[in-house]
């Protein structure tokens, strides 16, 4: 049975696509309207709000809190100041990523970690012979997302807590109206944009207040179908789709490292241990084989073969998450595992598998394209990520 | 200092002084837990040899009979070193397994010569690459074509059969059947009639002449701790390993003085030496899981009773038949000490300051009872029952028991530090031998942590024969130092 969100029963009535969608066990909405595409917008020149609350949700507490996160993520957690929230993979002991989420450092000793897959045995294991209590509270913490530019404003106006004062990735205990949340500067858009965190009983009164304060800056519900746009033109990777976790790979070639997942600036290999070290240590040494890039497909090569084919240019209402071959001098390079039309940058872009030598920025290459059923390879540019990243994500 | 072993066992006195004879500097650190200066087991003679145990005072004590059955009607079976003398026994309760006692006695003693041939060096790797490794994976496989096609199929056919099946196969006397089924049982959670029990029986029959299946017991322990070579350090408990870089530095006391090492051995069990001694986040939490579940299972209480006179017999075994003990087993199964449990008693002259001693093995007493824990009642009622039931077989003893103390498996672990009151350590059953002893990721004593080195007895070939883990252990680490000087 799938289970339904502490805000379904405000989000199930604005639902009129009916498009639902299955997350971690639970149903969530694609999108409310009949297309995305005024969430979408609304993300980037308003605010939207997400129903996040299947993410995995665990709470690490005790004396060696810090000590099993560090254990387990690749990042430094001891360092991290209070308040602090660490995007972070974790890998398994061969150095491949298992799952990517946050530890948020709620006090010295309790922090909140974030997952994509179920993770309460992996602490669990991690966490032989620490004095460390886990509990996994994906059920009763409900999260909400508010992103975009008006998403500090509409928070500011039910808040005392002033929000001007907390930095990107950084949380924060507020009261919002009268109830008791956290609220983290972190999102999965690239733009500015909160998280808010409150107990699963108090979730439909937060999602009313923030409703009400927010209908005079146009503040919209939006599903994954506009969060799928978003995240992409920020160049943020997902689980299962741009790379495959460690423990669902069947063969080796399927699993990636930090590394090969451009996430090498996670990967603190100064710290005396943590799972996957001695891995990543010997991998540190040599270049990865593989990266993970942005790609920007050629308008005037795409119009051509349309062209070519009698017919204008057919964008991607949506964002695709097919692997599609690249290729370079007539062989096969990589393989891009996400892509969309970037309605805001008016650009065709994906997410790219690259063999080292292909995936400096500025390499030409061709990406495969089906164009009336024929398959066809249209030129694409090896590009910096994020393809979208506005001063007011950090400001 | 080059290595530090830790404890003061035979396999880890073997170690150290395998260790010193290749040049390095030992300490032996004697961690407080008991141990046993008496050993029961089998001395492979290559470690007799290459330390000169003999010399040094070395006196192998096999009992004649070496076993003693009771019998229903007040009787004994007495098993012999000389066949005859069986024979002769064995007749006069069944003529026909008289008859086939010798044959039975041979053809165990090949498979046993099999089991000897892998056990006095370190578990071959089934699937290695190494060239030494697949010669000596070769010469076992030559060496088990040797006994012909019989002997193939009786080791492939007998080492994963129920003890109770073979038996039932050659004998038809109960009381044969129920001493030899008990040796493929001892410190084991099953049951005679569950597989890989006749494994159990071989086992217990390595290193003994043809027609013996107990292990003889020895000083080798006393005349080990007086072997010049090595630094005993008594009274040092162990607080931890110390790990920089994935490598051993040394271990930790827990009066805080730190023991630089480039090798450490432990004798401990693994779960102790890589779970509580090793700070757990140097491991693949997926290899510590499988260290964690690493059968252990405690079965066996001792119990002394101290007697006023001779309690009329110098060895006496409980066993009278294979469904006695498969029903000793079965309330072990569920949580229960056996009603009527399968015992092995040995009386003791030199130990009781003028009294008589009498050592019971008195199994199956599991560790974890169902409903709570183990307490002074139940101690006092197993060491009740453990009297009565020697009673009927030994009347003197009723009355002559002046004290009696029971060691549950729970404190035996406090006591010796056996893992759950295991004294092997790990159960040693068919999927916990070999190179999967006591998992396939420590059968070659090395551990993940470089420099670090398992010698007990959950190594192979463990529990029973004395030595063999410390000696193998000894050359696997001296082929490591010899590899690391050459690097």
């Amino acid at each position: 049975m799938l289970k339904t969100t502490p805000f379904h029963g405000r989000t199930a009535p604005l639902c009129a696509s009916h498009a639902w969608r299955r997350w971690a066990g639970y149903v969530v909405a694609s999108s409310y309207e009949l297309t995305h595409e005024r969430e979408y917008h609304a993300i980037r020149s308003a605010a939207a709000l997400f129903d996040i609350s299947p993410l995995h949700k665990y709470r690490v507490r005790g004396r060696d809190a810090a000590r099993l996160l560090d254990r387990v993520v690749t990042r430094d957690v001891a360092r991290a100041a209070l308040g602090q929230v660490l995007y972070t993979p974790w890998c398994d002991a061969a150095g491949k990523v298992l799952d990517d989420g946050t530890v948020a450092r709620l006090d010295e000793t309790s922090f909140r970690m974030t997952a994509a897959e179920p993770g309460l045995r992996w602490l669990q294991d991690n966490a032989l012979g620490l004095a460390v209590a886990i509990e996994d509270v994906s059920e009763s913490t409900a999260a909400l997302a508010l992103q975009g530019p008006a998403s500090r404003a509409i928070l500011q106006q039910l808040t005392d807590t002033d929000l001007a004062d907390l930095k990107y990735f950084r949380i924060t205990a507020a009261r919002l109206r009268e109830f008791w949340v956290t609220i983290s500067r972190t999102g999965y858009t690239g733009d500015l944009g909160y998280e808010i965190w409150v107990e699963a009983r108090h979730a439909e009164a937060v999602w009313d207040a923030l409703a009400t304060g927010g209908a005079p800056y146009g503040i919209t519900p939006a599903g994954m179908l506009a969060l799928d746009v978003a995240r992409i033109e920020a160049g943020l990777m997902l689980i299962d789709v741009d790379y495959v976790p460690a423990r669902k790979a069947l063969l080796e070639a399927q699993t990636s490292s930090p590394f090969e997942l451009d996430l090498a600036w996670t990967v603190n290999l100064a710290k005396e241990q943590f799972v996957g070290k001695r891995a990543l240590v010997r991998e540190a040494q040599r270049a990865p084989q593989w990266q993970f890039v942005g790609l920007e497909i050629d308008w005037d090569a795409l119009e051509r073969l349309y062209a070519e084919a009698g017919l204008a240019p057919q964008l991607p209402g949506v964002a695709w998450r097919t692997s599609t071959p690249a290729y370079a001098d007539g062989k096969q390079v990589g393989y891009a595992t996400s892509g969309c039309w970037s309605p805001l940058l008016k650009k065709y872009i994906a997410l790219a598998h690259l063999r080292s030598p292909w995936a400096a920025p500025g390499t030409l290459l061709e990406l495969e394209v089906t164009i009336e059923h024929r398959r066809r390879r249209a030129a694409a540019r090896v590009v910096k990520k994020p393809f979208f990243n506005p001063e007011r994500k950090r400001a | 200092m080059s290595a530090v072993v830790i404890g003061v066992g035979v396999n880890e006195l073997v170690a150290a002084h395998y260790l010193a004879r290749v040049g390095q500097r030992v300490l032996v650190l004697d961690h407080g837990s008991v141990t046993d200066e008496t050993a029961t087991g089998w001395i492979p003679p290559r470690v007799v040899r290459n330390l000169e145990l003999e010399r040094a005072g070395l006196v192998i004590q096999s009992h004649d009979p070496w076993v003693a059955a009771a019998l229903p009607d007040g009787g004994r079976l007495e098993l012999w070193h000389d066949m005859g003398r069986s024979v002769e026994a064995i007749r006069r309760l069944s003529p026909r397994d008289a008859e086939k006692w010798p044959e039975f006695c041979t053809r165990m003693a090949q498979l046993a010569g099999v089991l000897e041939a892998l056990y006095t060096a370190p578990p071959p790797d089934p699937l290695t690459r190494a060239w030494r490794d697949f010669a000596r994976l070769a010469a076992i496989g030559f060496g088990i074509r040797r006994h012909g096609r019989r002997g193939v199929e009786d080791l492939l056919r007998v080492l994963p059969m129920p003890v109770a099946d073979l038996l039932d196969d050659w004998f038809e006397c109960d009381a044969l059947k129920g001493v030899l089924g008990a040796a493929g049982i001892m410190h084991a959670r099953h049951g005679p009639r569950a597989s890989g029990t006749a494994f159990r029986l071989l086992h217990e029959h390595v290193g003994n002449p043809a027609g013996v299946f107990r292990q003889p017991r020895s000083n080798v322990g006393r005349v080990l701790q007086g072997l010049p070579g090595v630094e005993i350090r008594r009274g040092a408990e162990i607080a931890r390993i110390t790990v920089r870089e994935e490598r051993v530095a040394g271990v930790v006391l827990a009066d805080g003085n730190e023991i630089p090492a480039l090798v450490v051995v432990s004798g401990l069990d693994p779960r102790r030496t890589l779970t509580e001694l090793v700070d757990p986040g140097w491991l693949d939490p997926a290899f510590a899981r499988t260290v964690r579940n690493i059968r252990c299972r405690g079965v066996v209480a001792r119990v002394a009773l101290t007697l006023e006179r001779e309690p009329g017999f110098s060895t006496l075994v409980v066993a009278p038949s294979l469904d006695y003990l498969e029903r000793a087993a079965d309330d072990a199964k569920y949580g229960r000490i056996s009603a009527a449990p399968y015992l092995e008693a040995r009386s003791d002259r030199s130990r009781g300051g003028g009294g008589h001693c009498v050592d019971v093995h008195a199994q199956y007493a599991p560790y974890a009872l169902a409903g709570g824990g183990w307490n002074d009642t139940c101690r006092a009622a197993l060491g009740r029952a453990v009297v009565e039931c020697l009673a009927q077989h030994a009347p003197a003893i009723a009355a002559a028991t002046v004290e009696q103390s029971v060691h549950s498996p729970r404190d035996l672990e406090q006591v010796y530090g056996y893992p759950e009151g295991q004294a092997h350590h790990a159960e040693l059953a068919l999927d916990q031998a070999f190179w999967m002893r006591p998992v396939p990721d420590l059968a070659q004593y090395a551990t993940p942590i470089r420099g670090l080195y398992l010698c007990g007895m959950a190594t192979h070939p463990g529990a029973g024969v004395n030595g063999a883990s410390g000696a193998n252990a000894a050359r696997a680490i001296a082929r490591d130092l010899a590899r690391r000087r050459n690097a």
